[in-house]
């Protein structure tokens, strides 16, 4: 069985490049704070209580 | 390297079921909250549990979408994971994961189901996690996640007699859909990986450009059939080595007769 060829290598470190800038991107404009405070709320309808 | 990562594959392939169990814990290890909240754990683990110590990815994207924030951060992250080892952490690390192989133990008659409408778990994606949230402005995939009542709904509910009666009509939905899972996983392989998690589907985009790869030896492969019957997620690997519904669990690798089956670093 003849399988698909892969996408090229050089995508693969594109996309890692590109990932990695939106996750510093993103820390630098604050999701950290964002994250921190939304995972300690704690959101009771989120867990179907109230 | 590559050698050596086979090696390493081999030697934890056996133990996988304690490397499942050790991320269980650490991602509810009850460590500070306050300085690790921030960072997510690699898999579907609710954070409102009691005992969790890290974010979920998609409850904070939901919170994001619904927020009008630019998910830079949780998209980043996921993508990131999937980009370096695509579906792995679904067979590793999730604990939900983890849960429906325990539970598809059990000796009850089993039900081998085709992985062909498995794009379902994409309209959950688009629908609950992204739409509904920025429409309707509510986490609408965390309110009928089956991970959030197991390991937050219920736990809350039996710590704090207080919200016992705050739990309505939502909750008994919950509770519903995580019964009618738990059944369905006793007789099928990974019913929720399959056809419902909105995280796996986002892997499963990137299994396929991935780092870590399977490869299959095409001259040696004899199609036995012996890889779909080691399958957590019932695929022929030989058909697909890229397929977005493999978990990366090695299972196949090790299980192959032929040694055709191998982990490769691209």
């Amino acid at each position: 069985m003849k399988h698909k060829p892969l996408p090229p290598v050089w995508l693969n470190r594109l996309l890692l490049i590109t990932l990695a800038a939106a996750v510093i991107i993103g820390l630098w404009l604050g999701d950290w704070g964002v994250t921190l405070q939304n995972g300690l709320l704690l959101c009771l309808s989120c867990i179907g209580i109230g | 390297m590559q050698d050596r990562l086979l090696r390493l594959i081999f030697r934890l392939m056996p133990h996988r079921f304690a490397v499942q169990l050790v991320s269980w814990m650490v991602t509810n290890s009850l460590i500070s909250r306050e300085s690790t909240m921030g960072l997510f754990c690699p898999s579907l683990n609710c954070y409102a549990c009691p005992a969790a110590a890290f974010s979920c990815p998609v409850g904070t994207l939901q919170h994001f979408v619904l927020g009008n924030r630019a998910p830079l951060y949780p998209l980043g992250f996921i993508g990131l994971v999937g980009a370096v080892i695509g579906r792995t952490s679904c067979g590793w690390f999730c604990p939900f994961g983890w849960l429906q192989e325990l539970v598809f133990r059990l000796k009850v008659p089993k039900l081998r189901l085709p992985n062909r409408y498995n794009w379902t778990r994409y309209v959950i994606l688009i629908g609950l996690v992204f739409v509904l949230p920025a429409v309707a402005k509510e986490p609408w995939f965390c309110k009928i996640c089956p991970a959030g009542t197991l390991e937050a709904g219920i736990p809350m509910l039996l710590l704090n007699t207080d919200l016992q009666s705050l739990a309505g009509w939502m909750f008994v939905l919950k509770a519903g859909i995580l019964g009618t899972l738990l059944a369905w996983m006793s007789t099928t392989r990974r019913p929720f990986c399959r056809w419902i998690c909105p995280l796996g589907a986002m892997w499963s985009l990137f299994n396929p450009v991935s780092v870590l790869q399977i490869a299959v030896d095409r001259g040696a492969c004899t199609a036995c059939g012996m890889c779909r019957e080691v399958c957590p997620v019932d695929i022929s690997i030989f058909e697909n080595p890229a397929s977005g519904a493999c978990i990366r669990c090695m299972a196949c690798v090790k299980a192959c007769p032929a040694g055709a089956i191998k982990p490769v670093l691209r």
